[in-house]
């Protein structure tokens, strides 16, 4: 296949604050700004941040949960931003998602069988027998008992019903899966049953995955390329190794410095970044982390910071790490025009 | 449950009357205001009419009034309810109209309605109705909001599940334990309307039984015989407690925690 | 010593069943120290807490067995009134969501003043000060404005900041921490994490501090307990724990966590299977069932704790073997 599975451009989301029919100029929430990026099949495309940057709008934007304020998302090619109800419906089954909570994203009411079989249903009709089977052959694949298609996820245990939720993604045979903090909300040990089993997945069937998460920790383990975003736009996007070898934006800095080490010898030297993240509604001018940053110059607070491609295979936002030639700069400005004609 | 039970009684007791209470209608002018007799368990009223025959078909009109004005009630506020969930322009019109039949006193509005249509037990039912869609509606409307945004619809919705059957599978069923709630109380409030409005004398025609003008045409006759007033009066307040009662029980059978709570 | 621990169990009751919370738990805290309390959800490391302080609902769990005794008096034996004085001014608690401890309705500076009051006497405007001097302390920015904030008015890490001043606003010689960074964002749980090692070195507070992540443990505490399954499975100070865990699960627990320093694995080591229901009495071990070190005897008789090393203690029938894999 030629081109990415998935390729984003310009992704925009701003949410109105309060519904106005005769207000104007109504606050917005400026969720996600101007995110592009692309993932191959096959591949794990991290993306990590803290609350409020935009990363599980993100997730809702690719999966059209929630319509884009601007940009296109398109799979193989195919803006699923223009499609109607029904094309749409087909192409969900290319994309499933695993979703964060493993308590409330299960119909409490259904059976571990209906709640995995239920996509393929949605699609075809399954006679008792076929739905049994297929039942089993996902919960087996994920690891369970196939005996655990008759109980309810009230039976089930944290790890097990995140289980549940990774089969229900599979069960539609999906090119990606998107996975929206999935092992966030689960305890450590079951953390890494979990983390195995999406990586054996992955080289089972090929499945590519954009794998949304804070812990760094996770995404290093588990990610090819990671993009880290900070009040709702990619502040640097890189390959995994590269980008933990050395970060180069100041806020991935930060966060790695952040992260507590699980060794009591280590001597903590960098005092940790001050301040909060800012609000959405009204973010900082210019690049938005310069009111934390240590390295802000006069530039910072004026204009926003072009994502600028370094040589090893990065590309970063920062006027003082990465500062843009007139070369480079092109993907950037090109965004900008798009954006505007969105908006 | 014991509301249930009693419940279930009249019911029976009601719908079986034909069988051992005499005609509610006949009248002879010679027994007026019996006191009771083997004859007439509860004595006679006014014009001579058996007051227990009366009593007992008076509960079929009240039973009738009343289930199907909740079962009305149940449905229309569940369709109004869930579209009004999902459809925000759909959500801001009906739940103004919801507002405005609010703010109007329920017997007026019924009056008001019998009024410009004449009487009978179908409008009656309707004009009972009417005024206790509001509260359904907003309840309905309430369970389908908070359920709507669970992770579990967007995962039907992600799954590739049409509306309809996001509706009927992930978001419905969780509306059905507090609608089953409102509906006994819905119930309940319908029957006192129902006497409220034939006491008024625009409830029921009169020529048939209902407790309602029963109480009102025995008012007059209270010192002399008081079952005449009583009977009817005592089977509302009973009929009434059961079905909140049963309102209850269906409240704890559906969430065990109000039960340990109290 | 400050705290001693002894045998201490804890039960839950519901209508089905019974629930052993806490399976008899032995530990002390020194005055001054920092001791860990880690654990994944449902091993009785919150249960502790709350045991401890007494805050357990009355009609579900009970306290049935053991003493906590505090400066000799035996918690369990206080009448709630004597119970109440303690808590706060004695112990404090600060939990996982600052929303718990902190009143929407009040602004922050006169819920940190009340605290003060209840414990001190003092009259309202030298409380009012004291507040302003404990928002401080945790360094929020323009304390005399803050104190006029309501809760909404302050985000969540703040909050956290304002919820760790009302807790060390009386100087309790105990601060009993249930997972106060979880809820925050990691820039966020690294500041909040200095602040309360800065402030422990500073007021001499004790600290309890309750987490299930082992990063966290390594950062802030001096001594660690390790909790499975309503026990207490292994005791250490924290870098003889990291250098050398003497339980399987402590080991597990150590390598489940992805860690750059090993380098990038792509499989992590898993603890297979799930934690045991406290419900049912488990006989021998309750890890033995997802042990790769478990024989015939884990699977029979209960480890107790006993000593691996100085001041090391692990309940495990084969530590030794453990400790040198």
């Amino acid at each position: 296949m030629n081109g990415p599975l998935l390729k984003v451009e310009n992704l925009t989301k701003h949410y109105p604050l309060g519904s106005g029919i005769f207000k104007k100029n109504i606050p917005v929430i400026r969720a996600v700004e101007d995110v592009s990026f692309s993932v191959e099949a096959g591949e794990t495309l991290c993306i990590v941040g803290e609350s409020g940057c935009g990363k599980s709008t993100v997730a809702r934007l690719l999966m059209r949960l929630v319509e884009p304020t601007g940009g296109r998302v398109l799979i193989d090619g195919t803006d699923i931003a223009g499609l109607k109800k029904d094309a749409l419906r087909a192409w969900r089954r290319r994309m499933q998602m695993v979703f964060q909570d493993p308590y409330s994203s299960l119909n409490p009411r259904l059976t571990a069988g209906q709640i995995i079989t239920e996509p393929v249903e949605n699609f075809e009709r399954l006679s008792r027998q076929q739905r049994n089977a297929l039942a089993a052959d996902l919960l087996q694949k994920v690891g369970m008992s196939p005996e655990m298609m008759h109980r309810l996820p009230s039976e089930l245990s944290g790890g097990q019903r995140q289980r549940l939720g990774i089969a229900r993604a599979l069960a539609l045979k999906p090119s990606l899966i998107i996975a929206d903090e999935a092992v966030s909300a689960l305890d450590v040990s079951v953390q890494a049953q979990i983390l195995n089993l999406l990586l054996d997945l992955q080289q089972q069937m090929g499945i590519a995955f954009v794998f949304i998460s804070h812990d760094l920790g996770v995404v290093e383990h588990i990610g090819h390329r990671v993009a880290v975003m900070y009040l709702g736009r990619i502040v640097e996007l890189a390959p995994c190794e590269a980008l933990f070898a050395k970060p180069v934006h100041p806020y991935t800095e930060a966060l790695m410095a952040a992260a507590p080490v699980p060794d009591p010898t280590r001597v903590r030297l960098e005092a940790p970044v001050e301040g909060e993240v800012p609000s959405p509604i009204n973010p900082p001018s210019g690049c938005a982390f310069h009111p934390r940053c240590p390295l802000a110059v006069e530039r910072c607070r004026i204009e926003v910071p072009p994502l600028v491609p370094l040589a090893d295979g990065r590309v970063v936002a920062c006027h003082v790490r990465a500062p843009a030639t007139d070369v480079v700069a092109k993907p950037t400005t090109a965004a900008n025009s798009s954006l505007s004609r969105v908006v | 449950m014991i509301g249930g039970g009693f419940l279930a009684l009249l019911i029976v007791l009601a719908l079986a009357a034909p069988l051992y209470a005499g005609d509610p209608s006949s009248m002879d002018p010679f027994k007026r205001l019996q006191p009771p007799s083997a004859e007439m368990w509860f004595g006679s009223d006014n014009l001579g009419r058996d007051v227990f025959a009366r009593t007992i078909f008076g509960a079929r009109i009240s039973l009738v009034v009343g289930l199907l004005s909740a079962v009305g009630a149940a449905l229309g506020g569940l369709l109004i309810g869930v579209i009004a969930g999902y459809v925000r322009a759909f959500d801001n019109i009906a739940m103004r109209v919801m507002d405005g039949l609010m703010s109007i006193p329920t017997i007026l509005l019924a009056i008001a309605l019998i009024s410009l249509t004449g009487s009978g037990i179908g409008i009656l039912i309707v004009a009972i109705t009417i005024p206790q869609l509001p509260s359904v509606t907003r309840m309905v409307r309430s369970a389908v909001l908070s359920v709507r945004e669970r992770p579990y619809v967007e995962a039907a919705v992600s799954g590739g599940a049409r509306l309809p059957k996001v509706l009927w599978r992930h978001i419905l069923p969780s509306t059905i334990a507090p609608l089953m709630v409102q509906s006994a109380i819905v119930c309940a409030d319908a029957i006192l309307t129902e006497a409220g409005l034939s006491f008024l004398g625009v409830g029921v025609p009169p020529e048939i039984p209902s407790w309602g003008n029963m109480i009102s045409n025995s008012r007059l006759y209270l010192s002399i015989a008081p079952l005449t007033i009583f009977a009817p009066g005592i089977c509302l307040a009973v009929m009434v407690l059961a079905v909140n009662l049963l309102g209850d029980g269906l409240r704890d059978l559906f969430d065990p925690r109000a039960k340990r709570r109290r | 010593m400050l705290l001693d621990v002894r045998d201490l169990e804890t039960h839950f009751y519901s209508e089905e069943s019974v629930t052993r919370a806490l399976g008899g738990i032995s530990f002390q805290v020194k005055k001054g120290e920092t001791l860990g309390v880690v654990g994944e959800s449902g091993c009785g490391k919150s249960v502790t807490a709350l045991t401890i302080l007494r805050l357990l609902p009355k009609l579900s769990a009970r306290t049935v067995g053991g003493e906590i005794h505090f400066h000799g008096r035996n918690l369990l034996e206080l009448s709630d009134r004597e119970m109440r004085k303690i808590r706060g001014d004695q112990i404090a608690m600060i939990f996982q969501e600052p929303m718990t401890s902190l009143n929407p309705v009040y602004t922050v500076g006169r819920q940190i003043a009340e605290a003060v009051q209840i414990h001190t006497k003092a009259s309202r405007s030298v409380a009012m000060e004291k507040a302003e001097e404990m928002l401080r302390l945790v360094r929020i920015a323009d304390p005399e404005l803050r104190v006029n904030n309501y809760p909404h008015e302050m985000s969540g890490g703040m909050r956290q900041r304002a919820v760790i001043a009302m807790a060390l606003a009386c100087s309790p010689e105990l601060l009993i921490a249930d997972e106060p960074t979880t809820a925050l964002d990691v820039t966020i749980q690294a500041q909040i994490l200095r602040l309360i090692v800065d402030l422990k070195e500073r007021t001499g507070t004790a600290v309890m501090f309750i987490t299930h992540d082992l990063g966290v443990v390594a950062e802030t505490c001096q001594r660690v307990i390790v909790m499975y399954a309503g026990r207490i499975v292994e005791q250490a100070n924290v870098i003889d724990l990291f250098a050398r865990p003497a339980h399987p699960y402590t080991q597990g627990l150590m390598r489940s966590v992805p860690d750059r320093r090993r380098g990038r694995q792509r499989r992590l080591p898993e603890i297979p299977g799930i934690v045991p229901s406290l419900r049912e009495p488990i006989v021998g071990c309750s890890f033995a069932p997802r042990c790769p070190f478990a024989i015939d005897i884990c699977r029979e008789k209960t480890p107790a704790l006993r000593d691996v090393g100085s001041s090391h203690a692990a309940a495990c029938w084969r530590a030794e073997e453990v400790m040198g894999a």
